[in-house]
């Protein structure tokens, strides 16, 4: 039999034993409570989401891995070397490694798969090969770094700590020492994130940046079989190579983060051409409306127009030249779009177009679009006893059927000011048939858009009375008799007083 | 190249030195077929003799071939531990694994071929180790003197050519050692097996040959009848407690039995000695012992 038929054999020997212990269950089985839990934070959870609770689990893997592979790495460099066998100890070192990377990769394919079925099938939202590979590599350190810290302590002491300092550490999160206690804990909690994920910006959409992060892994993986290797009781020119594997791999693992972080840092924009799947993404118009989202989001291009072309509908078609561009921005990292001045209309990956509060929050920006009004992201302004407040107001409810009017539309009109005149015709809007709305706008549209049409003068067109004071800001006791079901609060809703009047 | 007539064990000046200290000094050995005692005081060098054929150690200066091949070369070390059952001094196992679960790992570091073969092949040196009874038993579960029969049975695996037991019967009862003579009886009319022990009554039992080591030299080559040989007319019994200076100790029914170097049987009145048959025993303590001292 050949040396390589006895290491494969060794390998399966190995592998048989790792798969036998009863801390690999333990871990498999948190890892499957992490993956239910994390993904019930997401009740509309998207490849990206799928993708960070693979990230997280093969942590979980990676410990679990890691305790699983001290055993046999103490029985090959405590016990192995009374054997005087073909396959020498490296080989046998080799071999354990080789199982270790064997059983962490199908327990990962297990949890990603266990991901995959929790979050259901055919997510939208794309994730580069690169940063698919990442979370098997993030695993394979854990079995690595176990045979190399067990081959320099040739003790159990790697695992005896941490089940020491579990029940310390869990005590000072948990306690009142957590106000008075060293920053020590805190401190070491950032440096173990900052060692799993050094870069300042990451997606796994972004393709140069997943591949920076999965080389990244790979160095560190690099980094432990060295050292493994190194442990081994030898001296001479193999230990001094192994030294030096590990010294070089350790400084391209160092230098990669900040390579990448000086390259890529937090102002960075990334155009299409960066994402994965980016260069076939083009922004699509519907009924005058333009939705870009990111690549493998064009599912949710549906919803979104559900939610805005009916309000839109009721538009003069000389109002399409200011019809939002729906745009989806990434997670974690800014996307460089050459978007028309004042149309952007902004959703994230995080709201999904079935969650109720974000269509609302989509029909309100998209109203506002249209009238001009500045977005949250442009700063506030005073649109105090202007016609086009209470009209935004009635473009983001008209035809909602979300059941119950949301509270939150409160605080968008309460955020420009709005006189008492304003709340009153607002809430004579929703009772005002939307075609005949919509008929007085196509009649007046400039006018009615113009900074300087008040709210009196849209009344008129409608044929609505006004009762309420129309000069200054509504008050508490206004907003209690108009908008009963929202609490008014000035000093957090209202515009600062310096704020400009919106133009 | 490899020679098939060459001796198992063939070593010409071999010298193996811990920094200063020289451990083994300039050893000629040839052995071929048959079972080869290696005695010698604590730190003559057996051990290091030892793990040198075992290729666990590489020889400092000397030539040193092992089943016709040479240990420095890898491709050859390979091919020499494919035919090598090495049992060290006092082996430490792993804990964890069960008795089958240790020997199947030496057969897999073995390169024993297929899964049922090589199960059959542990259960075999088990067998002949009589532990087979005790194969599901945890290596920490099992005493001193089973311990050391499991690294016997790792030793046996496969049948070696060349079988190098260090300290092989310590912990064994009285029973299990004429079980393990009967054992490496065997194994010698097929291998050559290098025994290390301290036990001379194994020697006397098995061994067609004798090398005695002193301070990393061979002191003595030769069968254990030459080297009883060596000692007649030295050992004596008498009634009185002998002078300063000989080897001596007290014989259950109190006389004291002598050793002395250098005097014969010309003296044998001298204080009511007798002489008697020296056994391997006597022959071994005189020669590291007493013929030491007058070096």
């Amino acid at each position: 039999m050949s040396r390589a038929a006895a290491a494969t054999r060794l390998t399966a020997f190995n592998a048989v034993r790792l798969a036998a212990n009863p801390l690999l269950y333990l871990g498999l089985g948190l890892s499957t409570t992490l993956v239910y839990v994390t993904l019930g934070y997401y009740p509309w959870p998207h490849a990206l989401d799928v993708h960070n609770t693979t990230e997280t689990v093969a942590v979980v893997v990676a410990a679990t891995m890691f305790a699983v592979t001290t055993f046999p790495a103490l029985r090959e460099v405590r016990y192995s070397g009374v054997f005087v066998a073909p396959l020498g100890r490296t080989g046998r070192l080799l071999s354990l490694l080789a199982a270790a990377a064997l059983v962490t990769v199908v327990c990962q394919a297990a949890m990603t798969a266990v991901c995959h079925w929790a979050a259901g099938g055919g997510l939208p939202g794309m994730v580069s090969p690169y940063a698919r590979a990442t979370p098997f590599a993030l695993a394979l350190v854990g079995p690595a770094a176990g045979v190399a810290v067990a081959g320099w302590t040739r003790s159990y002491v790697q695992l005896i700590v941490p089940v020491i300092l579990a029940p310390a550490y869990y005590l000072y999160v948990n306690t009142a020492l957590v106000s008075v206690g060293p920053q020590m804990v805190s401190r070491v909690e950032s440096m173990a994130t900052r060692a799993v994920n050094p870069f300042q910006v990451m997606s796994p959409q972004i393709t140069v940046l997943s591949a920076y992060y999965l080389g990244y892994v790979l160095l560190v993986l690099g980094v432990f079989v060295a050292v493994a290797l190194a442990a081994r009781p030898r001296r001479g020119a193999a230990r001094g190579a192994a030294f030096g594997a590990a010294a070089v791999l350790l400084a391209g693992a160092v230098a990669t983060p900040a390579y990448a972080n000086t390259t890529y840092g937090w102002d960075r924009r990334f155009p299409d051409s960066a994402l994965y799947g980016g260069d076939s993404t083009r922004c699509e118009v519907r009924e005058a409306i333009t939705y870009c989202p990111l690549p493998g989001f064009e599912p949710w291009v549906d919803t979104w127009h559900a939610t805005l072309s009916e309000p839109l509908g009721f538009l003069p078609e000389q109002a399409q030249d200011r019809f939002p561009v729906v745009w989806q921005d990434g997670p974690g990292f800014s996307r460089m779009l050459n978007l028309p001045p004042g149309r952007g209309v902004v959703v994230f990956t995080g709201a999904s177009p079935d969650d109720p509060f974000f269509r609302s929050d989509l029909r309100n920006q998209a109203a506002r679009t249209v009238f001009g009004l500045h977005s949250d992201f442009e700063g506030w302004c005073w649109a105090t006893g202007q016609a086009r407040l209470p009209l935004t107001y009635w473009l983001a409810t008209v035809g909602a059927d979300d059941g119950e009017p949301d509270p939150f539309i409160g605080y968008h009109l309460a955020s420009f000011g709005p006189s008492a005149a304003d709340l009153e015709v607002a809430r004579a809007l929703e009772e005002t048939p939307a075609e005949r709305v919509a008929e007085v706008l196509a009649g007046h549209w400039e006018e009615l858009n113009a900074p300087g049409t008040p709210t009196t003068e849209l009344a008129s067109l409608l044929g609505l009375p006004v009762t309420a004071e129309a000069a200054g800001v509504a008050t508490e006791a206004e907003w209690r008799e108009h908008y009963p079901e929202y609490v008014f609060e000035p000093e957090y809703d209202l515009p600062e007083e310096s704020a400009p009047t919106c133009g | 190249m490899t020679d098939p007539n060459a001796p198992a064990v063939h070593a010409r000046g071999v010298t193996r030195s811990y920094g200063t200290r020289t451990a083994l000094d300039a050893v000629d050995l040839d052995l071929g077929p048959g079972v080869t005692g290696l005695l010698g005081r604590n730190g003559a060098g057996k051990t290091t003799l030892l793990r040198c054929l075992a290729t666990d150690l590489e020889a400092s200066r000397g030539e040193l071939r092992l089943l016709g091949r040479d240990p420095r070369r890898a491709p050859e070390r390979t091919e020499i531990r494919r035919r090598l059952g090495y049992l060290p001094q006092n082996p430490e196992f792993y804990p964890h694994f069960t008795a089958f679960g240790l020997v199947d790992y030496v057969a897999v570091l073995k390169e024993m071929g297929g899964r049922r073969e090589r199960h059959d092949e542990v259960r075999r040196s088990l067998d002949r180790v009589g532990l087979y009874d005790r194969r599901h038993s945890r290596v920490r579960r099992l005493s001193g003197g089973m311990r050391q029969r499991l690294g016997l049975a790792c030793a046996l695996l496969g049948d070696p050519e060349l079988l190098l037991l260090d300290e092989p019967t310590i912990g064994l009862d009285p029973e299990q050692r004429i079980r393990f003579r009967s054992l490496v009886s065997e194994m010698a009319t097929r291998s050559t097996v290098v025994l290390s022990t301290h036990q001379i009554e194994d020697v006397a039992a098995l061994c067609r040959r004798v090398v005695c080591l002193d301070r990393g030299r061979v002191v003595f080559d030769g069968t254990p009848g030459d080297l009883v040989e060596r000692a007649k007319g030295r050992v004596w019994v008498q009634r009185e407690r002998p002078r300063e200076g000989v080897t001596t100790w007290r014989l259950a029914d109190g006389r004291y039995r002598v050793l002395t170097p250098g005097e014969t049987g010309s003296s044998a009145a001298e204080g009511g000695r007798v002489g008697v048959e020296p056994t391997l025993e006597d022959a071994y303590l005189l020669l590291t012992g007493v013929e030491r001292n007058a070096r």
